[in-house]
């Protein structure tokens, strides 16, 4: 425990672990807050309020599927709006889960685990949310299975040359495999849960879950192969999917994202976004569930690196767009360029250049990483800065392209607000049902650090569980 | 009665045989009322009706309530069977001879436009019309159409349009009409006092002659026409003036028009458009020295589609016209206008351009031979100045080449509607029969026809009953009907036999195509018909009988009626036939009467003495009014065509609204911009308005459109309901300022701004000093149009390529300029490498048709080119392609989310004219209009982004889109560069109109919600065309294999024939909008046969495509703008 004034003095490297933690007070700690604690009045505030935007979210898919897409703000020239916006953020959020726990598992990085399980699980909600707008902003929702390659009679096959089956490929793969993966990692926990429980309802549920886990040698042994295969499987998926999100872009030749930055320009984004989540989501949880002891300023120190990291490439990926506007001397490349800074939507450019490179700029300081309040408020304003980067990208470049005759205007209407708010409610709303019903944070995996740190006493340089050895 | 209106059997000699058996033909009845033929019945069901909407405001009794409960059931259904009788379909039983299912058949018609005859050829599918074409053999027509030709169909299905007789209000019948008439005419027998006609303009021989039999049966009755735009191009100047002028500008070499938009808004501007053309077109591939231009000066108060056109255009105030005109009289030598020669600034001009019209040079600077300067007068423009372009025009010796003078077209000796007025004020009036038109609409303010009317149609007899008789021949409920007593819903032209005379003369018959959709209908001749006590005659007969009695043989020392029954008849009459048959037959095969042009008289007699010369411009502070029909509803008669409403007015692209038109300089010193309103004052009359700015109008001058501001217009032009759309300048026109007002006063209403919806930014495509694009000025302005004189900085910051103008000595100079314009992009792609010359340079990674890319060398392979130099941004390919393919409308709200379904756009470009500066574009710019489909890239980007391979490439070049296939995703839009795809937001086709699904086009799929479409090529064309040819092919080429062993000479020649007529079935090919232009500056064609047009246009030093830097290679390919500005003028000498 460790209090504000310690916290801005201290200049030692936080442990991952406080000190003082035992097999049982970890599991204690997390398995409690699903099985003990009754949910307290701000879960259910937020979960009531969250199930609001739900509803909010059925009612606009179900007025767009009667309507058309028309009720969007979406015309010609900008026939790509919220939606792809919406997706493209949503996606890249849903980052940062896998790139925790699988890349950061395969280079060894110890303080993964406190935060791996509920990055996954906010992975898995943020990419459910992104695969709903793919198919929402189809004008005949009802037809989206022509975009599947599916045998039929018509030897029909979807345009392999098109990015949006890539996308198709890319997403759900990702879907699937991170799925896989987290629900792998959670089998000894879900066993644990089930050990713990005292409901004969309760134990049932969790025994079905853990697929018959008892912990045997037989049973690590394997678990431990599996799960750094999946490991190795995913962090390649991090990679290829939000490059295939900006192929997107980068395979169409409007000013703008006609670019071949795009893709890595993308997975820099996604990642910043993603750890800007995970800190939204990891400093109000470890307060709310008393977690503070697994969640350590070592793990928001290091989650602010990670932003600092990330968006000093989306820095220079803003930086080469344009210096690319001057350099190439193409009329279309310079007028995009000077239509973002000074266009009709300029307010958005600005915003990120606000959110994105000077924010980012303060998580150079320590005092800044450490500062758990702080953090959050930078968190979420990269959040929206994120947000306002795929507006810039999308609206600005569809909104003025070639011929100035077919120039345009995007305004968004009320239903284009519901859904991102809806989907924003989908997501926390599953956030705070994963709360309640499944352990935040990996029991076995901190039982694990419990041993390796001998109790959180030590801290060994190079950490890594038994099994990546 | 109603029967004779089944004869719309289009073979004529069917018609005849079924004419011929007419009495002894079993009786057919659609209604009961006719069935029962008893008027007094059908008029009490309409009376029920009103009694039993009575009844409501009593107190109700339940024995009332059931009775009246009972009725409306049992008459609900009696009434209803009025106007659409239940009838059983089935198919054919004997199939018509000439109907083929699924073959659309065209029958010559003609399209009244301001009265006058505009030849058409209306395509039929199984018996409903579904689009109008121009006839190619029409004196009027040429082939061409204009945006109300094309739109004009859908009047005919217009859900709107009245149904029913109607007696204050209530349903009532053709017949209980003429019985509360008789009375009346008996009493007025030999009289007709106070009996009144009121008409529009009028050129019909055959309501001519009916209305000639009124004035000899009534004496003292009276016919009054009045038509708004009877001043705007569509009728001879009465009275004095030298009768109509009638042009022929493929004889002109200078033209000059005062004002007078003669591509557009006249009766005969789709001949003067394409002569126009013609004398400006150059030929594929012929050099520039061979390449002879006309030159246009136009001097104009407002911006026209004309002044788009001119080499040379000067902005005036409405006042100063007259002024300029005798000026340049003066200079031309005519005499009556000597002494007033100065004219200000614009002195050199006037010089320059009286001598270039005295003596037409070619650009050497040679006298042409037997060039010859014209000039053209608005017709609204005073008596004085008509004169002095008449006296201009002998001056130069064009009478009787490139202008020649014919008697009025329009039948004369009408009163005018103000005469009407003071005598209906008088007391004078007291049967008015209104024949179209809608004068409480577009009567002049300042007569207050509505107040008279009104009270007329108000005022009771002692007794009770009406005192007078009022009643309106219309096709909706409009304005005037709810201020007659009789309404009486008025047919189609598609519906009613009818004639009518083009801008020449001509006489053109108007032949329906389909039954009345309401039986109630009728048509003038048959309104005037039953005035005259002959009920029973339907419009064929009339018609039929009027031009029976022209070409009556006659005797010699008879003069003939007209000048048609002197006309040379057919020579070829077959042996036996009825003379008068075969004419008649061949009048209706073709749609007008040969011969019939009114020939040219010599208006001679003296010019009078001009008056003093009007003053020169008006005072600084007051304001000009220039009134002019909209470019969209024309005179307001066509406010509820959807077509026309949401069509891109020319210029400022708005839709659905009107606004004044005001100049750049004017909105500045007002403090203005676009929706803002001001009110204008003139004569203690107030409108306000919304401004919209528009570079090149006169300062201190407002630009109003007519047509807007109808109140009772239907569900279109009210929004669906009582709303009123746009302003109604009307009330503002008085008689003695149709076309012009002076001393008007603007005011600003701060803080008032009205939304105006304008499908295209037409600032975005300005190109003006100053000028705030999107809200943002500056250095994203794009530069609009590329001159040769552009500099190369200019070129590398904002070029964008897209329009290319230059002079005729520009291409003379340098024959590439086109292409060096596009830059070195387009330039290497041509092989024109400036480093390695004649090496081709391929920018594009995909291979060629020569390293296994697919071979464009075969079959047919479809291309378009579109001539910037011809196009006059009519509209007329917009609405045809509108009708064509059934594009949706969208509606003023959609339009201004731009979702605007229109898959071809006319972009206009406003720039500087060649050689001049930058600063001048703002008081004379130039305006290129160009027509921009799908431009069909042989590399198309939206292909690649397709997910599900909805938009492929077709083995002719087409881009094509699978309707079933698309699921909607829009990528397809974004990644074209030219933004021509057009997506369904919502479910924007009409599938709940009945009505209206009889306009669809049934070879074009009805688009639902959720896909994306686009220009097509008219695929639905190419494949019928392909088909004939197929069909034929092989027919000949299996008779020609028989012939091969008896006699391979024969086989040869019959093959060499089938490549004949391949090329001429080939040529017949048109896409829809290429059909409308007028000035054919569209032309679609395949460009693999070496030998055709469009492949010659392809090949021409001119011809380039849009953004050919991203290596789209586009299909579709524009013909960069000549002008033929006069060098003396010239602002700035460039380096040749």
């Amino acid at each position: 425990m460790s209090n504000a004034t310690l916290e801005m003095t201290d200049r030692r490297e936080y442990p991952v672990l406080e000190p003082g933690q035992t097999y049982a007070s970890v599991t204690d700690q997390i398995g409690d807050v699903v099985l003990r604690r009754t949910p307290g009045r701000l879960w259910w505030f937020g979960v009531v309020f969250t199930m609001g935007l739900v509803t909010l979210l059925i009612a606009a898919v179900s007025y767009l599927i009667v309507r058309g897409v028309g009720i969007w703000g979406i015309d010609i020239p900008v026939a790509w709006g919220f939606a792809i916006v919406n997706f493209v953020w949503w996606v890249g959020i849903g980052h940062a889960g896998t790139f925790i726990s699988a890349m950061l598992l395969l280079m060894r990085q110890d303080w993964r685990t406190s935060i791996n399980r509920f990055a996954e699980a906010m992975t898995l909600f943020a990419v459910a949310c992104a695969g709903m707008f793919p198919l929402l902003h189809l004008g005949r929702i009802w037809r989206f299975w022509y975009i599947v390659p599916y045998p039929n009679v018509m030897w029909l096959w979807p345009q392999f040359r098109s990015p949006l089956v890539w996308d198709v490929f890319a997403v759900s793969t990702y879907l699937t495999v991170s799925l896989i993966y987290w629900y792998v990692g959670l089998l000894p926990d879900l066993a644990t849960m089930r050990d713990k429980a005292k409901s004969r309802i309760v134990k049932l549920i969790y025994a079905t879950m853990a697929m018959g886990w008892r912990g045997s040698a037989m049973h690590w042994q394997r678990y431990q192969s599996a799960y750094l295969l999946l490991g190795g499987l995913a962090a390649p998926l991090v990679i290829s999917v939000h490059s295939v999100v900006g192929m997107d872009f980068a395979g169409a030749q409007i000013p703008g994202w006609h670019s071949t930055i795009l893709p890595p320009y993308f997975v820099a984004g996604a990642i910043f976004s993603g750890f800007a989540m995970v800190l939204t989501l990891g400093i109000p949880m470890r307060w709310a569930f008393g977690l503070k002891d697994m969640i350590t300023l070592r793990h928001i120190d290091n989650c602010a690196k990670f932003l600092l990291i990330t968006g000093l490439i989306v820095d220079y990926s803003y930086g080469m767009e344009m210096f690319m506007g001057w350099y190439s001397g193409d009329t279309y490349e310079s007028f995009i360029t000077l239509n973002r800074a000074i266009g009709p939507y300029a307010w958005s450019f600005w915003l990120i250049m606000f959110t994105n490179v000077v924010t980012t700029q303060f998580l150079w300081i320590r005092k800044v990483r450490q500062n758990v309040p702080l953090m959050f408020v930078i968190a979420f304003i990269i959040q929206v800065g994120m947000w306002t980067e795929r507006f810039v990208i999308v609206v600005i470049s569809l909104h003025r392209d070639f011929v100035p005759s077919s120039w345009g205007m995007y305004y968004p209407t009320f239903w284009d607000y519901a859904t991102l708010a809806g989907t924003i409610g989908f997501f926390l709303f599953c956030f705070f049902l994963f709360a309640r019903l499944i352990p935040v944070i990996s029991i076995s995996e901190m039982r694990e650090l419990v041993h390796s740190t001998g109790g959180g006493k030590h801290v060994p340089k190079s950490f890594s569980p038994s099994y990546v050895k | 009665m109603p029967g004779d209106q089944s004869i719309f059997d289009h073979l004529p000699s069917a018609a005849q045989d079924r004419a011929a058996s007419a009495p002894s033909a079993p009786r057919y009845w659609r209604s009961l009322e006719e069935l029962a033929g008893d008027e007094t019945f059908a008029a009490r069901i309409g009376d029920e009706f009103a009694e039993g909407a009575d009844e409501w405001l009593d107190p109700t009794t339940r024995r009332n309530f059931l009775r009246l409960m009972g009725a409306s059931l049992a008459l609900g259904g009696v009434v209803g069977c009025s106007d659409f009788p239940e009838e059983k379909i089935l198919p054919y039983v004997n199939q018509p001879e000439s109907v083929i299912p699924g073959v659309p058949s065209f029958y010559a018609t003609t399209v009244p436009f301001c009265g006058f005859a505009i030849g058409a050829l209306a395509e039929s599918h199984e018996g409903r019309p579904t689009k109008i074409e121009g006839n190619p053999d029409h004196p009027a027509s040429l082939g061409a159409s204009n945006i109300f030709m094309q739109a004009s169909v859908l009047d005919l299905y217009d859900p709107d349009r009245s149904k029913l007789v109607t007696d204050a209000g209530a349903a009532s019948t053709w017949g209980s009409f003429l019985d509360t008439l008789q009375p009346r005419l008996d009493r007025m027998r030999d009289s007709g006092k106070g009996l009144r006609f009121l008409t529009r303009t009028v050129t019909s021989p055959t309501i001519a002659a009916q209305m000639e039999e009124l004035r000899k049966r009534y004496p003292q009755s009276r016919w009054h026409v009045h038509d708004p735009t009877a001043n705007a191009g569509c009728s001879a100047r009465q009275g004095g003036a030298p009768g109509r002028a009638v042009y022929d500008f493929s004889k002109a070499d200078v033209i000059l028009s005062l004002d007078a938009d003669f591509v557009f808004s006249d009766v005969g501007s789709l001949v003067y458009a394409r002569q126009f053309a013609d004398g400006r077109r150059r030929e594929p591939g012929a050099s520039a020295a061979d390449h002879v231009m006309n030159r246009l000066y136009v001097i104009e108060s407002t911006f026209t589609l004309t002044g788009s056109m001119a080499d040379h255009r000067r902005a005036l105030r409405p006042g100063e016209i007259p002024a300029t005109a005798r000026a340049i009289a003066a200079r031309l030598g005519v005499a009556e206008a000597a002494g007033s020669t100065s004219f200000g600034n614009l002195d050199s001009f006037l010089d320059a351009l009286a001598d270039d019209l005295k003596s037409p040079r070619d650009f050497s600077g040679k006298l042409r031979n037997g060039g010859v300067g014209v000039v053209v007068a608005g017709d609204h423009l005073p008596l004085a100045v008509q004169q002095l372009a008449y006296a201009m025009n002998q001056k130069l010796g064009s009478v009787g080449k490139a202008v020649r003078y014919i008697d009025p077209v329009d039948v004369q000796g009408a009163h005018s509607i103000e005469s009407l007025t003071a005598d209906m004020a008088a007391g004078l009036v007291d049967t008015l029969l209104i024949l179209g038109g809608n004068p409480c609409y577009d009567s002049p303010a300042d007569v207050r026809f509505t107040e008279q009317l009104g009270r007329l149609s108000t005022a009771v007899d002692s007794t009770g009953h009406p005192a007078n008789f009022t009643a309106h021949l219309a096709s909706h409920e409009d304005e005037t009907s709810f201020y007659c007593q009789w309404h009486i819903p008025e047919l189609h032209y598609l519906e009613a036999w009818g004639d009518a005379r083009a801008f020449d003369g001509t006489a053109s018959i108007i032949q329906p195509l389909i039954l009345p959709i309401s039986a109630a209908s009728r048509s003038t001749p048959e309104v005037l018909e039953a005035i005259l006590g002959r009920r029973d005659r339907g419009g064929y007969e009339i018609v039929r009988a009027y031009w029976e009695s022209q070409w009556k043989p006659v005797n010699s020392d008879q003069t003939p009626q007209t000048q048609e029954a002197q006309a040379t008849r057919p020579t070829t009459q077959p042996h036996g036939a009825d003379p008068f048959e075969v004419r008649w037959q061949l009048a209706l095969r073709q749609g007008f009467i040969q011969d019939s042009a009114f020939t040219p008289r010599d208006p001679g007699g003296a010019i009078p003495a001009f008056g003093p010369a009007p003053v020169v411009g008006g005072s600084h502070e007051d304001w000009d009014l220039v009134f002019r029909p909209d470019m969209g509803l024309w005179d307001g008669q066509y406010a509820n065509n959807p077509w026309l409403q949401e069509l891109p007015r020319p210029f400022t692209k708005l839709v659905w609204d009107n606004a004044a038109l005001i100049s750049y300089r004017s909105a500045g010193k007002l403090g203005i911009s676009d929706g803002d309103v001001i009110r204008v004052t003139s004569d203690n009359r107030t409108l306000d308005v919304p401004a919209v700015i528009l570079p090149g109008l006169p300062d201190q001058t407002l630009t109003l459109t007519l047509g807007y501001g109808r109140v009772r217009g239907g569900h279109v032009a009210n929004e669906g309901g009582d709303v009123v759309r746009g302003y109604n300048a009307y009330t503002l026109r008085t008689s003695t300022s149709a076309a012009f007002a002076a001393g008007a006063k603007v005011t600003v209403l701060t803080g008032e701004r009205r939304k105006l919806v304008m499908t295209r930014s037409h600032h975005a495509m300005a190109n003006l000093p100053g000028m705030v694009v999107g809200g943002e000025e500056g250095p994203l302005k794009p530069d609009a149009i590329e001159h040769p004189g552009t500099s190369e900085s200019e070129i590398e910051i904002k070029n964008r390529r897209i329009v290319r103008s230059g002079t005729h000595d520009d291409f003379r100079r340098d024959q590439d300029w086109v292409t060096k314009l596009g830059g070195e992009n387009e330039m290497r792609a041509k092989g024109l490498s400036r480093d390695y010359p004649g090496r081709k340079i391929h920018l594009t990674i995909y291979p060629d048709k020569d390293n296994g890319g697919w071979d464009y060398s075969k079959g047919y392979q479809w291309g378009m080119s579109i001539d910037q130099t011809s196009c006059i941004g009519c509209n007329a390919c917009v609405v045809a392609c509108q009708a064509e393919n059934n594009i949706p409308v969208v509606g003023k709200d959609e339009c201004a989310r731009e979702r605007e379904m229109h898959w071809i756009r006319i972009d206009d470009w406003f720039g500087s004219q060649p050689g001049g500066s930058h600063d001048d574009a703002t008081d004379e710019p130039q305006v290129i209009h160009m027509p921009v489909p799908c431009q069909h890239c042989e590399n198309a980007p939206c292909e690649l982004v397709c997910p599900v391979g909805a938009t492929t490439h077709s083995v002719e070049g087409l881009n094509e889109m699978t309707y079933n296939r698309c699921i909607g995703t829009r990528y397809c839009s974004n990644n074209c560069p030219y933004k021509v795809r057009r997506f369904n937001f919502f479910l924007f086709a009409d599938y709940s109109t009945p009505t209206r699904a009889l306009q669809y086009n049934p070879d074009v799929t009805v688009r639902s919600r959720g896909v994306m479409e686009k220009c097509s090529y008219c695929v639905q064309r190419l494949n019928r065309t392909r088909m004939d040819i197929e069909k034929m092919t092989v027919r000949l080429e299996d008779r020609a294999g028989a012939l091969e062993s008896e006699s391979p000479r024969k086989a040869a020649a019959l093959r060499d024939e089938i490549i004949t007529r391949q090329k001429e079935m080939l040529a017949q090919l048109q896409t829809a909008c290429q059909q409308a232009c007028p000035t054919q500056a569209i032309w679609f064609g395949d460009k693999n046969d070496p030998a055709s047009h469009i492949a010659k246009l392809k090949e021409d030093k001119l011809n380039y495509t849009l953004l050919d830097d991203l290596t789209t290679q586009p299909r579709t390919s524009y013909m960069a703008r000549l002008n033929n500005p006069n060098p003396s003028l010239s602002k700035t000498k460039r380096p040749t």
